[in-house]
Protein backbone atom coordinates (compact mmCIF):
# COMPACT_ATOMS: atom_id res chain seq x y z
CA UNK A 1 0.00 0.00 0.00
CA UNK A 2 1.25 3.43 -0.74
CA UNK A 3 1.96 5.47 2.51
CA UNK A 4 -0.94 7.65 4.07
CA UNK A 5 -0.49 10.83 3.58
CA UNK A 6 1.53 13.23 7.09
CA UNK A 7 -0.88 13.95 9.36
CA UNK A 8 -3.21 10.97 7.91
CA UNK A 9 -5.17 13.23 5.50
CA UNK A 10 -3.88 14.29 2.15
CA UNK A 11 -4.62 18.29 1.87
CA UNK A 12 -6.48 19.90 -0.98
CA UNK A 13 -6.66 22.88 -1.11
CA UNK A 14 -7.63 23.98 -4.66
CA UNK A 15 -10.82 25.68 -6.00
CA UNK A 16 -13.33 24.43 -8.06
CA UNK A 17 -13.67 25.59 -11.45
CA UNK A 18 -17.02 27.22 -10.42
CA UNK A 19 -15.88 29.16 -7.46
CA UNK A 20 -12.41 29.79 -8.93
CA UNK A 21 -14.16 33.06 -11.65
CA UNK A 22 -15.84 34.95 -7.70
CA UNK A 23 -12.93 34.20 -6.19
CA UNK A 24 -10.85 35.69 -8.72
CA UNK A 25 -12.66 38.82 -8.46
CA UNK A 26 -12.78 39.30 -4.94
CA UNK A 27 -9.02 38.86 -5.01
CA UNK A 28 -8.67 42.08 -7.16
CA UNK A 29 -10.07 44.05 -4.10
CA UNK A 30 -7.70 42.36 -1.73
CA UNK A 31 -4.88 43.87 0.11
CA UNK A 32 -1.91 42.32 -2.20
CA UNK A 33 1.52 40.55 -1.35
CA UNK A 34 3.44 39.82 -4.74
CA UNK A 35 5.17 36.48 -4.51
CA UNK A 36 8.33 35.43 -5.34
CA UNK A 37 8.86 31.64 -7.80
CA UNK A 38 9.56 30.10 -4.16
CA UNK A 39 6.73 30.94 -2.04
CA UNK A 40 4.10 30.74 -5.31
CA UNK A 41 6.10 26.82 -5.50
CA UNK A 42 5.27 26.92 -1.52
CA UNK A 43 1.42 27.97 -2.20
CA UNK A 44 1.06 25.01 -4.90
CA UNK A 45 2.46 22.49 -2.74
CA UNK A 46 0.16 23.31 0.50
CA UNK A 47 -2.56 23.10 -1.75
CA UNK A 48 -2.21 20.09 -3.95
CA UNK A 49 -1.17 18.28 -0.76
CA UNK A 50 2.56 18.22 -1.11
CA UNK A 51 2.87 19.93 2.26
CA UNK A 52 0.10 18.42 3.88
CA UNK A 53 -0.98 18.43 6.92
CA UNK A 54 -0.16 22.43 6.17
CA UNK A 55 -3.04 24.25 5.30
CA UNK A 56 -1.11 27.41 5.31
CA UNK A 57 1.58 29.49 5.97
CA UNK A 58 2.91 28.38 9.83
CA UNK A 59 0.73 30.43 12.67
CA UNK A 60 3.69 31.85 15.18
CA UNK A 61 3.40 28.68 17.49
CA UNK A 62 3.94 26.11 15.24
CA UNK A 63 6.82 28.37 13.81
CA UNK A 64 8.66 28.29 16.72
CA UNK A 65 7.97 24.53 17.15
CA UNK A 66 9.28 23.57 14.35
CA UNK A 67 12.52 26.03 14.90
CA UNK A 68 12.66 24.14 18.79
CA UNK A 69 11.23 20.96 18.53
CA UNK A 70 11.71 19.90 14.61
CA UNK A 71 7.83 19.01 15.16
CA UNK A 72 4.25 20.93 14.37
CA UNK A 73 2.29 21.61 17.59
CA UNK A 74 0.31 18.61 17.15
CA UNK A 75 3.65 16.89 17.91
CA UNK A 76 3.62 15.83 13.72
CA UNK A 77 7.44 15.56 12.53
CA UNK A 78 8.27 18.98 10.38
CA UNK A 79 11.53 20.49 9.73
CA UNK A 80 11.68 23.61 7.53
CA UNK A 81 9.22 26.02 8.56
CA UNK A 82 6.93 27.33 5.67
CA UNK A 83 6.42 30.96 5.88
CA UNK A 84 5.23 33.66 4.05
CA UNK A 85 7.31 36.96 4.88
CA UNK A 86 5.81 40.73 4.28
CA UNK A 87 7.48 44.19 5.19
CA UNK A 88 6.39 46.64 8.29
CA UNK A 89 4.13 48.44 5.28
CA UNK A 90 2.40 45.83 4.30
CA UNK A 91 1.77 44.70 8.24
CA UNK A 92 0.21 47.95 9.22
CA UNK A 93 -2.31 47.76 6.19
CA UNK A 94 -3.81 44.70 7.40
CA UNK A 95 -5.11 42.94 10.59
CA UNK A 96 -5.53 39.24 12.06
CA UNK A 97 -8.89 38.37 10.62
CA UNK A 98 -8.59 39.99 7.15
CA UNK A 99 -8.31 38.07 3.87
CA UNK A 100 -5.54 39.00 1.82
CA UNK A 101 -4.66 38.49 -2.07
CA UNK A 102 -1.38 36.18 -3.06
CA UNK A 103 -0.02 37.73 -6.55
CA UNK A 104 1.82 35.57 -8.98
CA UNK A 105 3.31 37.45 -11.89
CA UNK A 106 0.68 39.91 -11.58
CA UNK A 107 -2.48 37.49 -11.32
CA UNK A 108 -4.03 36.24 -7.89
CA UNK A 109 -3.53 32.57 -7.76
CA UNK A 110 -4.73 32.53 -3.72
CA UNK A 111 -6.82 33.81 -0.74
CA UNK A 112 -5.09 33.94 2.72
CA UNK A 113 -6.72 34.47 6.44
CA UNK A 114 -4.31 36.19 8.02
CA UNK A 115 -4.64 33.94 11.13
CA UNK A 116 -1.42 35.92 12.62
CA UNK A 117 1.46 38.35 11.83
CA UNK A 118 4.70 38.17 13.93
CA UNK A 119 8.08 38.98 13.61
CA UNK A 120 11.08 36.57 13.45
CA UNK A 121 14.12 36.48 14.43
CA UNK A 122 16.14 35.14 10.73
CA UNK A 123 19.23 34.75 12.84
CA UNK A 124 18.08 32.52 14.78
CA UNK A 125 16.15 30.77 11.97
CA UNK A 126 19.38 30.36 10.13
CA UNK A 127 21.03 28.91 13.03
CA UNK A 128 18.27 26.27 13.66
CA UNK A 129 16.98 25.61 10.28
CA UNK A 130 20.72 25.76 8.62
CA UNK A 131 22.98 25.58 11.29
CA UNK A 132 24.96 28.69 10.88
CA UNK A 133 24.29 32.02 10.25
CA UNK A 134 27.20 32.44 7.64
CA UNK A 135 25.97 34.90 5.39
CA UNK A 136 27.85 32.54 2.43
CA UNK A 137 25.09 29.71 3.13
CA UNK A 138 23.21 30.30 -0.03
CA UNK A 139 19.88 29.41 2.31
CA UNK A 140 21.29 32.20 5.13
CA UNK A 141 21.68 34.76 2.21
CA UNK A 142 18.20 34.05 1.17
CA UNK A 143 17.13 34.26 4.80
CA UNK A 144 18.67 37.51 5.18
CA UNK A 145 17.03 38.81 2.26
CA UNK A 146 13.41 38.65 3.13
CA UNK A 147 11.07 40.88 4.56
CA UNK A 148 10.88 40.99 8.51
CA UNK A 149 7.40 40.22 9.77
CA UNK A 150 5.33 36.60 8.75
CA UNK A 151 2.07 36.31 8.26
CA UNK A 152 0.49 32.46 8.79
CA UNK A 153 -3.10 31.70 8.09
CA UNK A 154 -4.56 29.00 5.59
CA UNK A 155 -4.66 29.40 1.84
CA UNK A 156 -6.98 28.90 -0.79
CA UNK A 157 -5.50 28.34 -4.02
CA UNK A 158 -7.60 29.62 -7.26
CA UNK A 159 -5.08 29.55 -10.13
CA UNK A 160 -2.21 26.51 -10.79
CA UNK A 161 0.93 28.17 -11.93
CA UNK A 162 2.08 27.93 -15.06
CA UNK A 163 3.94 25.04 -15.43
CA UNK A 164 6.85 24.84 -18.24
CA UNK A 165 7.27 20.98 -17.98
CA UNK A 166 3.61 20.12 -17.49
CA UNK A 167 4.16 17.30 -19.19
CA UNK A 168 5.94 15.67 -15.71
CA UNK A 169 4.23 17.91 -13.43
CA UNK A 170 2.06 15.17 -11.06
CA UNK A 171 0.89 15.93 -7.82
CA UNK A 172 0.38 13.64 -4.78
CA UNK A 173 -3.20 12.63 -5.30
CA UNK A 174 -1.59 11.67 -9.17
CA UNK A 175 0.73 9.96 -7.89
CA UNK A 176 -0.90 8.06 -5.33
CA UNK A 177 -3.56 7.11 -8.30
CA UNK A 178 -0.34 6.14 -10.70
CA UNK A 179 1.08 4.05 -7.78
CA UNK A 180 -2.18 1.95 -7.22
CA UNK A 181 -2.77 1.57 -10.91
CA UNK A 182 0.57 0.29 -11.08
CA UNK A 183 0.19 -2.40 -8.60
CA UNK A 184 2.95 -0.64 -6.57
CA UNK A 185 2.82 -1.29 -2.99
CA UNK A 186 6.44 -0.85 -2.25
CA UNK A 187 7.83 2.63 -3.62
CA UNK A 188 11.48 4.29 -3.07
CA UNK A 189 11.28 7.71 -3.83
CA UNK A 190 14.09 10.01 -4.78
CA UNK A 191 15.20 13.29 -4.51
CA UNK A 192 17.30 15.10 -6.95
CA UNK A 193 18.84 18.28 -7.92
CA UNK A 194 21.54 17.11 -10.46
CA UNK A 195 21.82 15.28 -13.83
CA UNK A 196 22.30 11.59 -13.27
CA UNK A 197 25.88 9.65 -13.38
CA UNK A 198 26.19 6.45 -12.79
CA UNK A 199 26.65 6.46 -8.68
CA UNK A 200 22.75 7.96 -9.02
CA UNK A 201 21.81 5.35 -11.03
CA UNK A 202 23.50 2.61 -8.89
CA UNK A 203 21.76 4.19 -5.97
CA UNK A 204 18.48 3.94 -7.51
CA UNK A 205 19.12 0.82 -8.80
CA UNK A 206 19.59 -1.06 -5.69
CA UNK A 207 16.72 0.28 -3.79
CA UNK A 208 14.22 -0.56 -6.87
CA UNK A 209 16.00 -4.51 -6.30
CA UNK A 210 13.58 -4.55 -3.00
CA UNK A 211 10.97 -2.19 -3.90
CA UNK A 212 8.08 -2.37 -6.90
CA UNK A 213 9.14 0.78 -8.50
CA UNK A 214 11.36 3.90 -8.14
CA UNK A 215 10.00 7.21 -8.16
CA UNK A 216 12.19 9.85 -9.46
CA UNK A 217 11.41 13.43 -8.43
CA UNK A 218 13.45 16.53 -9.33
CA UNK A 219 13.55 19.49 -8.02
CA UNK A 220 12.78 22.15 -10.56
CA UNK A 221 13.07 25.87 -9.30
CA UNK A 222 15.57 28.33 -7.46
CA UNK A 223 18.80 26.54 -7.35
CA UNK A 224 22.32 28.30 -6.71
CA UNK A 225 24.68 28.73 -9.08
CA UNK A 226 26.65 25.85 -10.31
CA UNK A 227 23.43 23.70 -10.42
CA UNK A 228 22.20 22.04 -13.33
CA UNK A 229 18.95 24.21 -15.40
CA UNK A 230 15.78 22.16 -14.73
CA UNK A 231 15.52 21.17 -18.67
CA UNK A 232 18.76 19.46 -18.50
CA UNK A 233 18.15 17.25 -15.37
CA UNK A 234 14.65 16.72 -17.12
CA UNK A 235 16.24 15.79 -20.71
CA UNK A 236 19.15 13.84 -18.81
CA UNK A 237 16.84 11.70 -16.93
CA UNK A 238 14.50 11.22 -19.89
CA UNK A 239 17.81 9.05 -21.30
CA UNK A 240 19.05 7.61 -18.31
CA UNK A 241 15.32 6.15 -18.10
CA UNK A 242 14.62 5.26 -21.41
CA UNK A 243 18.07 3.14 -21.88
CA UNK A 244 18.56 1.48 -19.02
CA UNK A 245 15.52 0.72 -16.87
CA UNK A 246 12.59 -1.84 -17.79
CA UNK A 247 9.54 -0.25 -18.59
CA UNK A 248 7.09 0.73 -16.13
CA UNK A 249 9.40 0.40 -13.06
CA UNK A 250 9.91 4.18 -13.01
CA UNK A 251 7.68 7.02 -12.71
CA UNK A 252 9.38 10.53 -13.27
CA UNK A 253 7.82 13.60 -12.28
CA UNK A 254 9.16 16.89 -11.43
CA UNK A 255 8.43 18.97 -8.04
CA UNK A 256 8.37 22.50 -8.29
CA UNK A 257 9.88 23.37 -4.32
CA UNK A 258 13.28 25.41 -3.72
CA UNK A 259 16.28 23.87 -2.64
CA UNK A 260 16.92 24.93 1.10
CA UNK A 261 20.31 23.25 1.41
CA UNK A 262 19.30 22.90 5.05
CA UNK A 263 21.25 19.78 4.91
CA UNK A 264 19.75 17.02 7.69
CA UNK A 265 16.75 19.20 8.17
CA UNK A 266 15.53 19.66 4.82
CA UNK A 267 16.56 15.43 4.19
CA UNK A 268 13.54 15.17 6.53
CA UNK A 269 11.46 17.35 5.10
CA UNK A 270 12.40 15.72 1.54
CA UNK A 271 11.38 12.32 2.70
CA UNK A 272 7.73 13.88 4.43
CA UNK A 273 7.14 15.53 1.07
CA UNK A 274 7.51 12.03 -1.14
CA UNK A 275 5.84 10.45 1.71
CA UNK A 276 2.89 12.20 0.66
CA UNK A 277 3.58 11.49 -3.01
CA UNK A 278 2.52 8.21 -1.89
CA UNK A 279 5.75 6.68 -1.45
CA UNK A 280 6.77 4.29 1.50
CA UNK A 281 10.80 4.28 1.18
CA UNK A 282 13.17 7.58 0.64
CA UNK A 283 16.86 7.38 -0.61
CA UNK A 284 19.13 9.73 1.64
CA UNK A 285 22.15 10.68 0.16
CA UNK A 286 25.47 11.26 1.45
CA UNK A 287 25.10 14.90 2.36
CA UNK A 288 21.93 15.26 1.26
CA UNK A 289 20.92 18.41 0.86
CA UNK A 290 24.11 20.07 1.72
CA UNK A 291 26.33 22.88 0.75
CA UNK A 292 29.87 23.52 1.11
CA UNK A 293 30.85 21.74 4.10
CA UNK A 294 28.32 23.19 6.60
CA UNK A 295 27.40 19.62 7.25
CA UNK A 296 28.65 16.61 7.84
CA UNK A 297 28.52 13.71 5.43
CA UNK A 298 26.06 11.59 7.71
CA UNK A 299 24.53 14.33 9.07
CA UNK A 300 21.35 13.76 7.30
CA UNK A 301 21.11 10.45 8.00
CA UNK A 302 22.02 10.71 11.53
CA UNK A 303 18.82 13.08 12.28
CA UNK A 304 16.14 10.32 11.36
CA UNK A 305 16.41 8.19 14.44
CA UNK A 306 14.88 11.56 16.22
CA UNK A 307 11.80 10.57 14.03
CA UNK A 308 10.41 6.94 14.85
CA UNK A 309 7.07 8.18 13.52
CA UNK A 310 8.16 9.65 10.40
CA UNK A 311 5.80 6.65 8.38
CA UNK A 312 8.12 6.65 5.42
CA UNK A 313 11.19 4.85 5.81
CA UNK A 314 14.57 6.37 5.04
CA UNK A 315 17.23 4.11 2.93
CA UNK A 316 20.84 4.97 3.34
CA UNK A 317 22.48 4.10 0.43
CA UNK A 318 26.60 4.27 0.86
CA UNK A 319 27.96 6.40 -1.65
CA UNK A 320 28.94 4.67 -4.39
CA UNK A 321 32.09 4.64 -6.83
CA UNK A 322 33.77 2.42 -9.43
CA UNK A 323 35.96 -0.23 -8.55
CA UNK A 324 38.17 -1.50 -10.83
CA UNK A 325 39.10 -5.09 -9.31
CA UNK A 326 35.01 -5.62 -8.99
CA UNK A 327 34.54 -4.13 -12.72
CA UNK A 328 31.77 -2.21 -11.67
CA UNK A 329 29.79 0.21 -9.43
CA UNK A 330 30.03 -0.89 -5.67
CA UNK A 331 30.07 0.57 -2.26
CA UNK A 332 31.78 0.24 0.61
CA UNK A 333 29.93 -2.39 1.85
CA UNK A 334 30.03 -4.58 -0.55
CA UNK A 335 33.83 -3.94 -1.67
CA UNK A 336 37.14 -4.96 -0.71
CA UNK A 337 39.21 -3.55 -2.17
CA UNK A 338 41.82 -0.92 -1.44
CA UNK A 339 41.32 2.73 -2.09
CA UNK A 340 43.46 2.52 -5.37
CA UNK A 341 41.48 0.63 -7.51
CA UNK A 342 38.50 2.99 -6.68
CA UNK A 343 37.21 5.68 -8.67
CA UNK A 344 35.11 7.94 -7.11
CA UNK A 345 32.84 10.37 -9.39
CA UNK A 346 33.50 13.75 -8.37
CA UNK A 347 30.39 16.12 -8.97
CA UNK A 348 33.26 19.00 -9.42
CA UNK A 349 34.99 16.87 -11.98
CA UNK A 350 32.07 16.19 -13.84
CA UNK A 351 30.58 19.42 -14.17
CA UNK A 352 34.06 20.95 -15.38
CA UNK A 353 34.65 17.93 -17.71
CA UNK A 354 30.83 19.19 -19.07
CA UNK A 355 31.83 22.91 -18.87
CA UNK A 356 35.16 21.87 -20.96
CA UNK A 357 32.74 20.28 -23.30
CA UNK A 358 34.16 16.69 -22.89
CA UNK A 359 32.81 13.45 -22.55
CA UNK A 360 33.07 12.08 -18.83
CA UNK A 361 34.49 8.22 -19.33
CA UNK A 362 31.71 6.15 -19.31
CA UNK A 363 31.66 4.76 -15.21
CA UNK A 364 31.23 8.22 -14.53
CA UNK A 365 28.02 8.77 -17.08
CA UNK A 366 26.19 6.84 -19.14
CA UNK A 367 26.96 8.14 -22.77
CA UNK A 368 23.48 8.27 -23.52
CA UNK A 369 22.90 10.90 -20.79
CA UNK A 370 26.41 12.39 -20.95
CA UNK A 371 25.64 13.36 -24.76
CA UNK A 372 22.30 15.31 -23.69
CA UNK A 373 23.85 17.01 -21.01
CA UNK A 374 26.67 18.17 -23.75
CA UNK A 375 24.28 19.17 -26.54
CA UNK A 376 23.19 22.38 -24.34
CA UNK A 377 25.21 25.15 -24.66
CA UNK A 378 24.89 26.60 -20.90
CA UNK A 379 23.40 23.63 -18.83
CA UNK A 380 23.91 25.68 -15.39
CA UNK A 381 22.11 27.96 -13.37
CA UNK A 382 24.08 31.10 -13.29
CA UNK B 1 -26.65 -8.57 15.07
CA UNK B 2 -26.80 -10.46 11.45
CA UNK B 3 -23.65 -12.96 10.92
CA UNK B 4 -22.11 -14.70 7.84
CA UNK B 5 -19.94 -17.83 7.92
CA UNK B 6 -16.14 -17.15 6.61
CA UNK B 7 -13.81 -19.63 5.76
CA UNK B 8 -10.20 -19.04 6.94
CA UNK B 9 -7.54 -22.21 7.38
CA UNK B 10 -7.26 -24.12 10.38
CA UNK B 11 -4.44 -23.05 11.42
CA UNK B 12 -5.08 -19.42 11.13
CA UNK B 13 -7.73 -19.73 13.54
CA UNK B 14 -5.69 -22.15 15.67
CA UNK B 15 -3.18 -19.11 15.93
CA UNK B 16 -6.00 -16.85 16.86
CA UNK B 17 -7.16 -19.35 19.71
CA UNK B 18 -3.58 -19.45 21.35
CA UNK B 19 -3.27 -15.60 20.80
CA UNK B 20 -6.98 -15.12 22.54
CA UNK B 21 -5.70 -17.42 25.67
CA UNK B 22 -2.71 -15.38 25.28
CA UNK B 23 -4.54 -11.79 26.12
CA UNK B 24 -7.34 -13.43 28.29
CA UNK B 25 -9.89 -12.76 25.39
CA UNK B 26 -13.02 -14.85 26.02
CA UNK B 27 -14.47 -15.40 22.13
CA UNK B 28 -11.87 -15.87 19.45
CA UNK B 29 -14.86 -14.97 17.37
CA UNK B 30 -14.98 -11.45 19.08
CA UNK B 31 -11.48 -11.74 18.72
CA UNK B 32 -11.59 -11.82 15.05
CA UNK B 33 -14.20 -9.29 14.74
CA UNK B 34 -12.12 -6.85 16.84
CA UNK B 35 -8.67 -7.45 14.69
CA UNK B 36 -10.92 -7.94 10.89
CA UNK B 37 -12.02 -3.88 12.20
CA UNK B 38 -9.20 -2.77 12.94
CA UNK B 39 -7.39 -4.04 9.40
CA UNK B 40 -10.06 -2.81 7.51
CA UNK B 41 -10.40 0.50 8.96
CA UNK B 42 -6.40 0.81 8.20
CA UNK B 43 -7.48 -0.07 4.65
CA UNK B 44 -9.76 2.08 4.12
CA UNK B 45 -7.83 4.81 5.90
CA UNK B 46 -5.37 3.87 2.83
CA UNK B 47 -7.83 3.76 0.32
CA UNK B 48 -9.02 7.03 1.50
CA UNK B 49 -5.18 8.14 1.54
CA UNK B 50 -5.47 8.19 -1.97
CA UNK B 51 -7.63 11.15 -1.56
CA UNK B 52 -10.04 10.52 -4.67
CA UNK B 53 -13.26 9.60 -5.15
CA UNK B 54 -14.23 6.81 -7.68
CA UNK B 55 -15.06 9.57 -10.21
CA UNK B 56 -12.13 11.51 -9.63
CA UNK B 57 -9.83 9.08 -10.13
CA UNK B 58 -11.61 7.55 -13.37
CA UNK B 59 -10.38 11.18 -14.67
CA UNK B 60 -6.66 10.81 -13.12
CA UNK B 61 -6.10 7.40 -14.38
CA UNK B 62 -7.35 9.25 -18.12
CA UNK B 63 -5.15 12.11 -17.69
CA UNK B 64 -1.85 9.40 -16.71
CA UNK B 65 -2.99 8.13 -19.84
CA UNK B 66 -2.54 11.26 -21.72
CA UNK B 67 0.36 12.04 -20.21
CA UNK B 68 1.98 8.53 -21.33
CA UNK B 69 2.40 7.51 -17.45
CA UNK B 70 -0.62 4.51 -17.95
Amino acid sequence: MVSKPHGGKLIDRTVSEKSKERLMKEAMEMERVDLTEGLAADIANIAHGVYSPLEGFLTRDDYQSVLDQMRLTNDLPWTIPIILDVDEEFKNRIKEGDEIALFYKDKPIAIMRVEEIYPWDKREYSRKVFKTDDINHPGVKKTFQRKDYLIGGDVLQIEDLPEPYERYRLWPKETRVLFLERGWKRIAAFQTRNVPHRGHEYIQKAALTFTDGLFINPLVGWKKPGDFKDEVIIKAYEALIENYYPKGVVAFSILRMEMRYAGPREAVHHAIVRKNFGATHFIVGRDHAGVGNYYGPYEAWDIFKNFPDLGITPLFVREAFYCKKCGGMVNEKICPHPEEYRIRISGTKLRKMIMEGRMPPEYMMRPEVAKVVLSFKDPFVH
Amino acid sequence: MESVQVLIPKSLYTRVEKLCKEISCEDVNELLVRLLRERVSEVEEEIFSAGVSEEEREEIVKRLKEKGYL
